[in-house]
């Protein structure tokens, strides 16, 4: 029983991790939460189901389709995110803390809205190109589609790693989360890195929004509104612009939710309020959330 | 006024004013290739502004910078970078939670081309070009005799140690200009020497430089011409003996009675 719960919380805890990690990237570098994180992860399953239905043929079927949804899913968010940093943040960025936030807000609800009046206002079935068996592991019955998720989401996760630990762009990054304006007189191409970050981090959630596509089998245009919200409290949770935090708060978010869920009566329904009190305990203790430093007064 | 090359920093005319401040007025300089020049002059005299758009943290509000004959003034910073001018600080900024050798590294950034396909392709020409900056940079950490605390996050560095990083951190853009902002700052005699020593060999390997300072000993031991800033204006320049026997240098530094 504890075993087949905590294997859907990993489930669940990988797509929150995964969506995390797009709100604390570029929280780490521009110190702003992108709100339109959860409709650009939308477009992701969006963009996987049009090129599902409108491209079959070359779409295929089995792993190559699955690589197929991955591949448009995440090329469509990255750039859709880069589009919009582009056009709705850079200009603002100068301005005020608070206006490029407002702006986010504001693309959230034309994307949400583009989707709902050209789209589709319904549920709109999503494709599963893996064969969906089940298999026994340590007493816990696991399907395929769950190894399918966790596999995707822990690979992409070590790829970012790779990435910003170990490539000249990731350096880059870390630099100029350090403190851009030294990055800049260091050489480093700001704006640039931060269309990088934009694009690695909408990836990232457009994958997420395929995964979450295939867990539900439907998308709607406003699938990503609670992913999205619970995935921001992640990376609080874990301490924002932390890359680790943001993982580890995915985690734990999807466990106490499936533990809600699996060991208190109607959990079900409690499940959301557990989750949230336990997030504004943790807050209270940690304001920076679990791996967040102190924030450091900049003279 | 003339020095040993041709001139390879020219400032005409330049301001930067601050609403009605004006920080930087009228400033007018050369900078010749192989010097070793120093800024000097009372607080608030405006040479750390002055650096500010030299390097375009400030755009500047009039006037020409020429490096090699171009115009860089109001270029973004990465660009100025690019075309061979880097900086250290008056307060040290390194990258605190990355290591020494990553600061470093960081600071080949203009230098280097790969970009997005090479690093997620593994490509043969990103991996070279990714260890060749690795050994570059412990050659530079090596140059400021840093080679042993390479994978010290910089933040734990002691403090004379970080100031050597940032120039190692400076020197990897390969620049022809390295601008010091006050290097010795809150540095002991022993640390000082060591700064002198090191501007010398940065010298040595054809980086002209261009450093803010306050140590007069260290002024008079370094620079082959010396500014004098006050209020904002250059009021005096040459080499550093006939520069602390000028009358306007002397008033400015201890007021027209002192004088």
């Amino acid at each position: 029983m504890l075993a087949q719960q905590i294997l859907n919380a990993l489930t669940l805890g990988a797509i929150y991790s995964l969506i995390a990690l797009g709100y604390t990237l570029v929280y780490g570098i521009l110190a702003m939460i992108n709100f339109a994180h959860s409709e650009v992860l939308m477009l992701g399953a969006f963009t996987a189901l049009g090129l599902a239905t409108f491209a079959p043929a070359a779409f295929g079927s089995g792993p190559s389709a699955l690589a197929a949804m991955f591949v448009a899913g995440m090329a469509a968010a990255g750039l859709v995110n880069v589009v919009v940093e582009r056009f709705a943040y850079r200009p603002l960025r100068a301005v005020s803390r608070l206006a490029p936030l407002i702006s986010a807000i504001g693309v959230s609800i034309v994307l949400q809205n583009g989707v709902f009046l050209w789209i589709s206002t319904q549920s709109l079935s999503f494709p599963r190109p893996v064969v969906i068996g089940q298999i026994s592991l340590f007493g816990a019955s696991v399907s395929s589609l769950q190894l399918v998720i966790l596999g995707a989401a822990l690979g992409l996760m070590g790829l970012l790693h790779f990435f910003v630990e170990s490539t000249k762009m990731g350096k880059a990054m870390r630099a100029c989360a350090d403190d851009i304006s030294t990055a800049g007189l260091m050489g480093i191409d700001a704006d640039r890195v931060i269309a990088v970050t934009f694009f690695v981090g909408g990836a990232l959630g457009g994958a997420a929004g395929v995964l979450y596509g295939m867990n539900y089998g439907s998308i709607k245009y406003n699938l990503g509104f609670l992913p999205g919200a619970k995935a921001f409290t992640a990376a609080v949770l874990g301490g924002i612009g932390n890359i680790r935090g943001a993982v580890l708060g995915g985690f734990i978010l999807g466990l106490l939710e499936v533990l809600a869920c699996g060991y208190i009566p109607d959990g079900a329904q409690w499940r959301d309020v557990i989750a949230f009190t336990v997030l504004i305990v943790v807050l209270l203790v940690r304001p920076s959330g679990l791996l967040g430093e102190k924030m450091a007064e900049k003279v | 006024m003339t020095g040993p090359g041709p001139a390879l920093l020219e400032v005409r005319d330049l301001a930067q004013h601050f609403g009605g401040l004006k920080a930087v007025d009228s400033v007018n300089l050369s900078i010749h290739e192989g010097e070793i020049v120093s800024v000097i002059g009372p607080n608030g005299a405006g040479k750390t502004t002055f650096f500010n758009v030299l390097t375009g943290v400030y755009p500047g509000t009039r006037g020409d910078i020429l490096f090699e004959g171009r115009p860089i003034r109001g270029l973004p910073s990465h660009d100025i970078v690019a075309r061979g001018v880097a900086r250290t600080f008056q307060n040290i900024r390194l990258f605190s939670c990355m290591t020494a050798l990553e600061n470093v590294m960081v600071g080949r950034h203009s230098r280097t081309s790969q970009f997005l396909l090479g690093p997620l392709l593994r490509t043969r020409a990103y991996r070279e070009e990714e260890s060749a900056v690795e050994s570059l940079a412990k050659e530079f950490l090596d140059f400021v005799g840093l080679r042993a605390l390479g994978n010290e996050l910089a933040k734990n560095l002691p403090y004379g140690a970080q100031r050597k990083l940032e120039v190692a951190r400076a020197l990897a853009s390969e620049p022809k200009l390295l601008i010091l902002d006050e290097p010795t700052a809150g540095m002991n005699q022993t640390e000082c020497s060591d700064l002198v020593a090191l501007a010398r060999r940065v010298r040595e390997r054809g980086v002209t430089v261009l450093l803010i300072e306050h140590q007069m000993r260290v002024v008079m031991d370094i620079s082959d011409r010396v500014f004098v800033f006050d209020y904002g204006v250059k009021i005096a320049e040459g080499k550093p003996r006939q520069v602390v026997a000028d009358a306007r240098v002397i008033e400015a530094y201890l007021g027209r009675e002192g004088a």
